[in-house]
């Protein structure tokens, strides 16, 4: 029955993307007991990558030879990364996330688990229902730790090393989309990692309420990030890197909540759209938002942007991302088929 | 190529209202991959090329009234096509016809129907055609590479078994309205725009007093009986509008057409969602993003055998396709015209006479 009132929940904090809307969601729960004074302080449990064969590393597959090589190691890897992965619920808020120690430290995101010394539930992959306890998170980027109760073993899997994180490594996520369901074990999607910034990383592993908190792995098998949020395309899945983990590890460990939602305005031109041969279909444009102030309409084909043509609407989301708030932005578009040039000012907003 | 869903009547969310939007600034930012090296970009689909040059041979595209609605799948040289039933709604829908991997379009009847899996066999008039090859040993294992065969030289789009075969639960029907108990019965507080409620008429302030012959004390009740309705049904209601009492059959929709429920909202992240897209008995998902008129057709694995059949796009996560082994153990019946019937307990698609609504 609490999988229906969950929906509408974690939805709201993938879309948020802040503790704010699962935090003021909580009813007030009775104080927990201290935390254990005994929890040890480690560094984040990181492994290098090791060398990889080349059918897992080329930049486009040579042959169905090296298309065999990925979907084995994939197979080979699905079982251990499904029994690392976990479910959360925490309050009324659910989730999912990674183990990385054989003592049960968990990673999750923080707009999942909230404040720190919190209860939750853990969901193991075949069923098993655990206790554990929120640890420290960052808010800015939305990173948190869980501990789980007793010593383990646990199944798990050790983080990448934040430096072995490449733009186009193939990669694996796992999760709980829609929330954790006892019937069903972690769906596995395969992509490839399309960014990586201090921030975030992007892929196209496509991921939906509920995986928030869950890892994104190599073809290693460790983890190189933890569900976060998503944009319209099927390519907007954007992960918080392990560095966020590893550089503040000790400050998780002791529970501290520290970094505030980012306040850092970001370029928004305020259109969705589909790839074109020419540029970018205009299929939507937001009210009130800098496109629609300019005049930019919904069926206006994209052709050329600051005078340069572009191909796809990840060419104009890139070309935006490289602006500031405030800069003005060129559209040079067909409507009708008759050329219509108009100039957007960026405004400033939240972004990844 | 990405399809990202356009989206109205829908109040902006921080997640919206920042459609576009930049990074944190640093020195010298990498730069992105490009799109044909994304897991479904064209780089990528090139290495899959001789794994699906027999079978795009063997898919056909599904044209109703001209349109593309499916793809099918080539089950028998003599003409014979698997295809999803309702996007091609072959008993009162329009014409249809196949368009095959050289160009060439066949006027295609439709024979045989399984609403509960959702597929229909179509016949055409054609000899000696490729046909597609099954995997019949075994479902492919979690984490196979799949692609989704096109009538083209490159699959349309590759992915990865998610999820082992399993009953995929069906949706419910949408009826598009707000509710709320009263000391009198249960009453509209509110009708959705473009809903089944809207159309037939109903108005916030409406009382429902019975749905198919049950009487509805509670809105408890109320959501109980609607569940047993899927989208595209009638749900027969008996309505009270002030000293009036009167009938209305509304159609339910599909939770895909009502974008103000976060979760559906959500999963339509991405593209279009297949309007029929659950309460299939035994299908497995895979990650490959599709249209819903890319569904249909053969999903192959690496050696170009047909594992099963594109049954839905169910959300932004996840494709299902029902197993070959399913397929096949079906395939006769529904070239012998075997009409199955509709699962129980729902009133099927034959519609109730309209009823007249009171001014």
């Amino acid at each position: 029955m609490w999988r229906g009132r969950l929906w509408t929940l974690l939805i709201a904090a993938v879309l948020f993307s802040g503790s704010a809307v699962l935090t003021a969601a909580d009813p007030p729960s009775p104080p927990p007991p201290p935390l254990p004074r005994d929890l040890p302080v480690v560094r984040a449990p990181v492994v290098a990558r090791p060398k990889q064969p080349d059918s897992l590393t080329r930049t486009v597959p040579r042959d169905v030879a090296d298309l065999l090589a990925i979907q084995k190691r994939v197979g080979e890897l699905v079982k251990g990364l499904s029994s690392a992965t976990v479910g959360l619920r925490i309050g009324n808020g659910a989730g999912s996330g990674v183990i990385v120690s054989t003592d049960g430290y968990v990673l999750s995101a923080a707009h999942v688990t909230g404040a720190p010394n919190r209860r939750v539930d853990v969901f193991m992959a075949d069923g098993r229902r655990l206790r554990g306890r929120t640890l420290g998170m960052n808010r800015t980027l939305d990173a948190s730790v869980l501990k789980i109760d007793g010593k383990g073993p646990f199944p798990f899997r050790p983080l990448a090393r934040p430096r072995d994180v490449r733009t186009g490594d193939w990669c694996l996520a796992l999760g709980h989309p829609g929330g954790f369901d006892p019937r069903r074990p972690p769906v596995v999607r395969l992509g490839r990692v399309i960014r990586t910034e201090n921030r975030f990383v992007q892929t196209d592993c496509t991921l939906v309420g509920g995986d928030s908190g869950g890892p994104l792995f190599d073809l290693a098998g460790n983890v190189i990030g933890i569900h976060s949020r998503i944009g319209a395309p099927t390519s907007w899945n954007f992960h918080v890197p392990v560095r966020a983990y590893t550089e503040s590890w000790v400050r998780f460990l002791d529970g501290k909540a520290f970094g505030r939602p980012s306040r850092d305005r970001k370029p928004v031109l305020g259109i969705n759209g589909t790839d074109h041969d020419k540029g970018c279909m205009v299929t939507g444009v937001t009210p009130n938002m800098p496109a629609a102030k300019a005049g930019v309409k919904r069926g206006d084909l994209i052709v050329r942007i600051d005078g340069k043509p572009f191909q796809g609407f990840d060419s104009l989301f890139n070309h935006v991302q490289n602006k500031k708030p405030g800069d003005k932005l060129k559209l040079s578009i067909q409507r009708s088929g008759k050329p219509v040039e108009i100039t957007v000012t960026l405004a400033g907003g939240r972004g990844p | 190529m990405s399809v990202i869903s356009l989206i109205r009547s829908f109040r902006p969310t921080p997640l919206l209202a920042v459609l576009v939007v930049g990074a944190v600034v640093e020195a010298a930012p990498p730069r992105p991959l490009p799109r044909d090296l994304y897991k479904s970009g064209s780089a990528i689909r090139n290495a899959f090329r001789p794994i699906v040059d027999g079978p795009s041979r063997a898919t056909v595209a599904v044209l109703v009234n001209g349109r593309q609605k499916a793809l099918g799948a080539i089950v028998a040289a003599d003409g014979w096509v698997l295809t999803k039933a309702s996007q091609v709604n072959g008993i009162n829908g329009g014409a249809i016809t196949c368009r095959l991997k050289d160009g060439k379009t066949i006027v295609a009847k439709q024979v045989g129907l399984h609403p509960e899996h959702d597929l229909a066999m179509l016949k055409l008039e054609a000899t000696g055609l490729p046909v597609v090859m099954w995997r019949t040993d075994k479902d492919p294992s979690v984490g196979s590479l799949l692609a989704t065969c096109g009538t083209g030289d490159l699959p349309l789009a590759v992915g990865i078994v998610s999820i082992r075969r399993r009953r995929i639960p069906h949706l419910f029907g949408f009826l598009g309205i707000g509710f709320e108990d009263f000391a009198g019965g249960v009453r509209i507080s509110r009708v959705m725009p473009d809903s089944g409620a809207s159309r037939v008429g109903l108005k916030a302030g409406d009382v429902i007093t019975r749905v198919a012959g049950t009487t509805i004390p509670r809105g408890e009740e109320l959501r109980k009986q609607i569940r047993k309705f899927r989208p595209g049904e009638l749900l027969p209601l008996r309505v009270r509008r002030g000293q009036v009492e009167f009938d209305a059959n509304a159609r339910l929709g599909s939770p895909a057409q009502h974008l103000q429920i976060r979760s559906i909202f959500m999963n339509k992240l991405g593209g279009e969602l297949s309007f029929r897209r659950g309460g299939f008995p035994n299908a497995f998902a895979h990650d490959t993003v599709l249209k819903p008129e890319e569904c249909g057709g053969p999903l192959v694995d690496l050696e170009g055998r047909a594992v099963g059949i594109n049954i839905a796009r169910e959300g932004r996560t996840e494709s299902h396709a029902i197993p070959a082994q399913v397929i096949l153990g079906l395939l006769e019946d529904l070239k012998s015209g075997r009409q199955f019937a509709a699962p129980a307990n729902r009133l099927g698609s034959a519609d109730p006479p309209a009823v007249p609504l009171p001014r």
